[in-house]
């Protein structure tokens, strides 16, 4: 059964809200190149997590486990702009790291142009910035237009990213900075939200933030660990891609703690040849790097799960529990 | 009268932004049409500091636009002209957060749902191929639009820089 299947939760329903932002702008054209392009990011599919999670976190509000139109009308609120938020920071995340396929279809840049593609990406926040607003209770302040502030906290991952390319002496902990701007603030943002717009009392909000953060940096460590368990056809891009384009992930910081691969792995630069990168890869496969990458995505996991327990007085917090194994112990 | 209002925006500003960014507000590239927008706010009876402030998301909004325009320089960019390229999309989109942090910070979010429509309209235009400085000419219009628009609920402070 899929995550959201489990979970109770209509992808369906969340698509056509996503779908909406963009067929409802009056100041564009249809069809035209903007539309056409979110429309095709839309219905690419995807896991839809960050709705998910808004979602969820909107279980743990005063009226839990009631049936609440307006509630349900802002929790869907909030997880189209999360959605937004994460599919335009992924179409300039692909211009970045120059992919060429996401989710095994030509990535937007390569369907249309880097300028085109940016472009599009800037409409969809600028969009759903204005479509929050004006669905917004005249005359209060719409609290989800802070959620775009988010934005610039992802960008200090992805600067992060950038300023540690192909930098072998970076720690552990400078990783799991860059992890959590990067990946692990969104998720535990989503939450947070889901509980803000239910009216969840503040421990419960602060509670969850947490227990999102730990899941979200489970979930990346997971993702790097992937990106060498996993074979081309799964991934939809080579296996290794991230340290052939100089991101140093978790695995490859246990994997230079070993002299013998640390030598082999330091001298890869921008230019090395493919069979160099090949060879540090599989080397990095079969050594224990990618279990002790897996047991501190565990480590991550178990205190989640801590945090979760101490939410038990609510249904949903088996939700959390399902989330939490099906997407950290994730296949692809 | 309108350098000093430019500056203290500047300095402003520069609380907002991360130092790991290596955004040099002071030594922008590309210029900004601050001026006019500068020139607009004197004339505006409100205290100094709310133009700076006002001044202070027009300069981040514009900023934000200019940072994505220069990427179409470098949009066939291999190698060093890759890296600014992507440096040039991640500071936009910075520039873009820090825009939203600020309004809210600084409690102009009716400003910045005032000007979400005009935004918009921007980017839809600049994928249709029309210069950012053109596009962003409506803004300071549109902003004093909004400030003539209010209701008198501010009172106090001053209403001139030399205060």
């Amino acid at each position: 059964m899929k995550l959201h299947e489990r979970l109770h939760i209509s992808l369906t329903e969340i698509d056509t809200a996503l779908e909406q932002v963009v067929l409802t702008d009056l100041d564009l054209p249809h069809p035209s190149v903007i539309s056409d392009g979110v429309l095709k990011l839309i219905r690419s599919g995807g896991k839809r997590l960050r709705p998910i999670l808004v979602l969820i976190g909107g279980r743990f509000g005063v009226t839990a486990g009631k049936e609440d139109t307006r509630l349900k009308r802002d929790l869907l609120r909030s997880a189209v702009l999360m959605e937004y938020v994460h599919m335009a920071s992924l179409v300039h995340d692909d211009i970045i790291d120059e992919a060429d396929t996401r989710r095994g279809e030509p990535a937007l840049h390569r369907q249309t142009d880097v300028r085109t593609a940016m472009h599009i990406a800037d409409y969809m926040i600028a969009r759903v910035m204005e479509w929050s607003s004006s669905n917004a209770i005249e005359d209060e302040q719409d609290p989800l237009e802070g959620l775009v502030a988010l934005v610039a906290q992802l960008c200090l991952g992805e600067y992060g990213q950038m300023e540690q390319a192909y930098n072998f002496d970076q720690s552990i902990r400078q990783y799991l900075r860059k992890t959590r701007n990067k990946t692990a603030v969104l998720m535990a943002a989503c939450l947070k939200a889901g509980a803000e717009v239910a009216g969840a009392d503040d421990e419960t909000i602060r509670l969850l933030y947490r227990i999102g953060d730990y899941l979200g940096m489970a979930f990346q460590i997971q993702d790097d660990i992937l990106d060498y368990t996993q074979d081309e056809r799964t991934l939809g891009k080579p296996a290794g891609s991230d340290l052939r384009s100089g991101n140093i992930t978790l695995p490859v910081l246990y994997a230079l703690e070993r002299p013998a691969l640390a030598a082999k792995i330091r001298s890869l630069t921008k230019t090395s040849s493919e069979s160099d990168y090949a060879y540090a890869i599989a080397a990095i496969l079969a050594s224990p790097a990618c279990a002790e990458a897996a047991a501190l995505r565990d480590r991550y996991i178990d205190r989640a799960e801590q945090l979760i327990d101490r939410l038990a007085h609510y249904p949903a917090h088996h939700d959390l529990k399902v989330l939490l194994q099906q997407l950290a112990q994730r296949a692809a | 009268m309108n350098s000093q209002l430019i500056q203290d925006t500047q300095f402003l500003l520069e609380q907002y932004i991360a130092p790991q960014t290596n955004i040099q507000l002071q030594q922008e590239t590309s210029p900004l049409p601050l001026d006019e927008m500068a020139s607009l706010l004197h004339a505006c009876q409100i205290p100094y500091v709310r133009k700076a402030v006002i001044m202070g998301c027009y300069y981040l909004l514009c900023l934000a636009v200019m940072r994505h325009r220069d990427v179409t320089v470098t949009d066939q960019g291999l190698g060093d002209a890759a890296a600014a390229r992507s440096r040039l999309i991640l500071d936009g989109d910075y520039v873009l957060g820090v825009y939203v942090q600020f309004a809210i910070a600084m409690k102009e979010v009716r400003l910045m749902a005032h000007l979400n429509s005009l935004y918009k309209k921007i980017q839809i235009d600049l994928i249709q191929g029309a210069s950012a400085e053109l596009v962003l000419a409506e803004l300071p219009v549109r902003i004093i639009d909004y400030i003539r628009s209010e209701k008198p609920m501010r009172k106090g402070g001053d209403t001139d820089e030399a205060a």
